[in-house]
């Protein structure tokens, strides 16, 4: 399910539960969702990827992803601190973050929100409700949405 | 020819001197003391006659005395009558002046008597002299003296006018016809009418002095009397005010003592005197005197007023053993240091207040006594309401340690879940610190349960779904129950991880009170909880409920639980019925949900309200058992109760009452 770390990238999900991981990138494989999908498993990863420092050094940052899904409950850098950096910079605050956590109880959602997130979904447990969640936000953002066009939400801009 | 004799008519002047001389000292003696002056009139008349005695002498006795001491009797008499008006005026005496003009006088008679004898200027000299004092006398009577005086100087003035005259008439007979001869016996007629004249003079002004001095006398008698009587008006006014003053002063001082006995506290004031005296019982080593003690104190007090007058300690016989040596010691204190003190304490005798508050002042006279003033007040409604207060607070602590009891209920629940909970649980007392800090700890914690529990059953359930979407075919139907059973029960245990949280929340929440519309709340949970078919087949009543007072969340949640087990337990019937009613009773109103489901056997009704308890299986029932369980939680933050009744397969009436008071 790896690709090419130099392509364009249409999901970056965030996700450090394997299993999770693997349930939501099945869900948006069957609806033909999941081909410029890339999965990292901690904060700090996705940092590196989204800002092309570290192990992604040569990644190009003209290439944001189109959707984020930002799991809230990482290791090292914790999904809160990443959605800060990403909407603290200039280069990806456009990009849409959508939380995607286990609860609803969860007293992150307002801290989410106010930090900028673009929309938060609850896990269900239920295998299909689960599976129809996924595709559903696949299909919105990837699909629906419209979103800034290339180069205009970036300070660089592209060469 | 010689017609009157000079000697005779002199001589019978002599005898008038002498009574106008007694007729003076009779008014001397009465007047003396009240009118001055009257002893030189005296003087006067005596001179007077005397002079005249000696001239009657005149050949008997030498001439020097009978010519020369007899005129200047005459004359310093006239002088000393002068004195006398001058006294009688309020005037200086003009002594000085008297006595030079008699010397002189004195000196031109020895003249004209030895050196060079003449009757005619001895005459003319005599009528000079008398001239000049008669003048003097008039002048000062008629004129000199002050107005009010002068009044009744006026017929003595003109008396001396009269005089004045007379020697006028002889210096101008002596001029015009100088006396032949110096036989003054033979000096003619008109000597001897002169001699009559000053006769008549005399007995006129010894009437006027009478008058005058009877005047005087009576105007000051008069004032006397005026004064007197002014000062009796006077000494009436003062004794009227001084009564007045003395009424207007009790007056007061029943006021006072009717504001005294009015105050709620006692008054009194007692007086410690310098000396220490004998009573050496005392604790405070004196004995004390009762200045003043209000009725009111008294009766705080529980003893008579003689009590305080001859119980040698007073209020200290009446403090409580326990509380006494604390009134001792901070009395003693006061004594020593001159300040005020307060003491709050028991009396020990019947009928008085169980408890006192004593405030009291002292202050030292100048004389070394100690004033002690002070009040009593009455503190047992004060003591007792303590009390309650503290009795309150003891039920407050025992309400919190009753929610501290059910939030470590709902720990030990979650802890059948999970087994890392010890650690807070020691932590969550009374207190509300701790308490706060401890749903900070069950609200992560509770995060953590949704979030962390609900991850591996995600996988269960979706990796089940896994299989039976890739490997169904390969899986025969047994496999394929197997999987829907594990499905199933990953879905179940998620809603009851949603059911716990929600119940140990409502630990957490506060109670907002308002005024609820019970009907409309009952009405709109039974309408969300149902679909249209499904109401189709409910026979539901809504009966008149009385408004309540509550939380208008937590309240609709009790609504939509006992409807909801209404329509879930009914269901399996032809037709439900459910009946919802309300009635109110002593300040409070009873809800009540009867359905016609299948109801429950009453030995397990105390089982109903507990968490994940549960009467039916889930095969007749789904359900987590915690509906029931919020619904009693709910209710009894709300100080009301729930109750249930019912038989199996005959229904069941699930009731609970809230306070309308205020709503």
């Amino acid at each position: 399910m790896m690709m090419d770390t130099m392509g364009a990238v249409d999901i970056l999900l965030v996700e450090d539960n394997p299993q999770d991981a693997e349930l939501s990138i099945r869900a948006l494989r069957k609806h033909k969702l999941a081909n410029r999908l890339f999965h990292v498993e901690d904060g700090a990863e996705a940092l590196e990827f989204l800002f092309c420092t570290g192990r992604y050094a040569d990644r190009d940052v003209a290439h944001p992803p189109k959707v984020i899904l930002l799991d809230l409950k990482l290791p090292k850098v914790d999904g809160l601190e990443v959605l800060r950096s990403i909407k603290l910079d200039d280069r990806t605050r456009f990009i849409p973050v959508v939380v995607v956590t286990s609860s609803r109880e969860d007293p992150d959602i307002k801290a989410a929100y106010d930090l900028g997130a673009n929309s938060y979904v609850v896990k269900p447990v239920g295998f299909d409700t689960f599976s129809n969640a996924m595709s559903d936000l696949g299909f919105y953002w990837l699909l629906v949405n419209q979103p800034i066009p290339s180069g205009g939400g970036q300070a660089g801009g592209v060469s | 020819m010689m017609s009157l004799d000079v000697r005779s008519i002199v001589f019978v002047e002599v005898i008038t001197t002498l009574a106008c001389f007694l007729v003076v000292i009779l008014l001397w003696l009465q007047v003396r003391r009240r009118i001055p002056g009257t002893g030189f009139w005296v003087g006067d008349l005596a001179l007077t006659a005397t002079g005249l005695l000696l001239i009657v002498l005149r050949g008997h006795v030498p001439d020097w005395m009978s010519i020369v001491l007899a005129n200047a009797a005459i004359i310093a008499g006239a002088s000393l009558g002068y004195a006398g008006l001058e006294t009688f005026a309020g005037r200086n005496r003009s002594l000085l002046f008297s006595a030079g003009f008699l010397a002189a006088y004195s000196a031109v008679h020895s003249y004209f008597t030895f050196i060079e004898p003449s009757l005619g200027a001895r005459n003319i000299n005599v009528a000079v002299g008398l001239l000049v004092v008669c003048a003097r006398c008039s002048w000062l009577a008629l004129r000199g003296a002050p107005a009010g005086i002068r009044q009744l100087m006026r017929g003595v003035g003109a008396v001396f006018g009269a005089y004045c005259a007379v020697s006028l008439a002889r210096i101008a007979k002596y001029l015009i016809s100088p006396a032949s001869g110096e036989d003054y016996f033979s000096a003619g007629d008109f000597e001897a009418l002169v001699m009559v004249a000053n006769m008549m003079l005399l007995v006129l002004l010894t009437f006027s002095l009478a008058l005058m001095f009877n005047n005087r006398f009576i105007a000051e008698l008069e004032v006397e009397r005026e004064n007197v009587s002014r000062a009796l008006r006077q000494s009436v006014a003062e004794i009227a005010e001084r009564e007045r003053a003395e009424a207007a002063l009790e007056k007061e001082r029943a006021l006072y003592m009717d504001l005294m006995n009015t105050q709620p506290a006692g008054i009194f004031r007692i007086r410690l005197p310098a000396d220490p005296g004998r009573d050496g019982t005392s604790p405070l080593g004196r004995s004390y005197s009762v200045e003043m003690l209000s009725d009111r104190f008294c009766q705080i007090s529980g003893v008579e007023r003689s009590f305080f007058e001859t119980a040698p300690l007073g209020m200290h016989e009446l403090a409580h053993p326990e509380d006494r040596p604390a009134l001792v010691a901070k009395h003693a204190e006061a004594l020593a240091s001159l300040k005020g003190f307060s003491w709050e304490g028991r009396l020990r005798n019947k009928g008085a207040p169980a408890w006192v508050h004593l405030e009291s002042i002292p202050r030292r006279l100048e004389n070394g006594d100690i004033i002690l003033t002070g009040i009593l007040s009455d503190i047992s409604e004060r003591k007792q309401a303590e009390a309650e207060i503290r009795r309150l607070n003891t039920g407050l602590e025992l309400t919190v340690a009753e929610q501290t009891r059910e939030l470590r209920e709902s720990q030990l629940a979650l802890l059948n879940l999970v087994d890392d909970l010890n650690e807070n649980k020691r932590e969550i007392i009374s207190a509300n610190l701790a308490l706060e800090a401890a749903n900070k700890d069950l609200e992560s914690f509770s995060y953590s349960v949704a979030h962390d529990l609900r991850a591996p059953l995600r996988a269960i359930n979706g990796f089940t779904g896994i299989l039976m979407e890739d490997y169904g075919a390969s899986l025969d139907a047994e496999g394929q129950r197997v999987c829907a059973v594990i499905r199933e029960n990953s879905i179940r245990m998620s809603r009851l991880i949603d059911d716990l949280l929600s119940f140990s929340r409502l630990g957490r929440a506060g109670i907002r009170f308002s005024s609820l519309d019970m009907e409309a709340i009952a009405r709109s949970a039974f309408e969300e909880l149902t679909s249209p078919e499904a109401r189709a087949r409910i026979d539901f009543s809504l009966g008149q409920l009385p408004p309540a007072l509550g939380d208008p969340g937590l309240i609709r949640e009790v609504w939509t639980n006992l409807l909801a087990n209404a329509v879930k337990f009914s269901s399996k019937k032809e037709r439900s019925e459910i009946a919802v009613s309300a009635e109110t009773r002593d300040g409070e109103a009873v809800y009540s949900v009867r359905d016609n489901g299948a109801g429950f056997d009453m030995q397990y009704k105390d089982r109903l309200f507990g968490v994940f308890q549960r009467l039916h299986s889930l095969k007749e029932f789904e359900g987590t058992g915690v509906g029931l369980a919020i619904v009693q939680r709910i209710v009894s933050k709300h100080g009301g109760r729930v109750w249930a009744e019912g038989k199996p397969e005959g229904g069941a009436v699930f009731s609970f009452s809230l306070g309308t008071k205020g709503a």
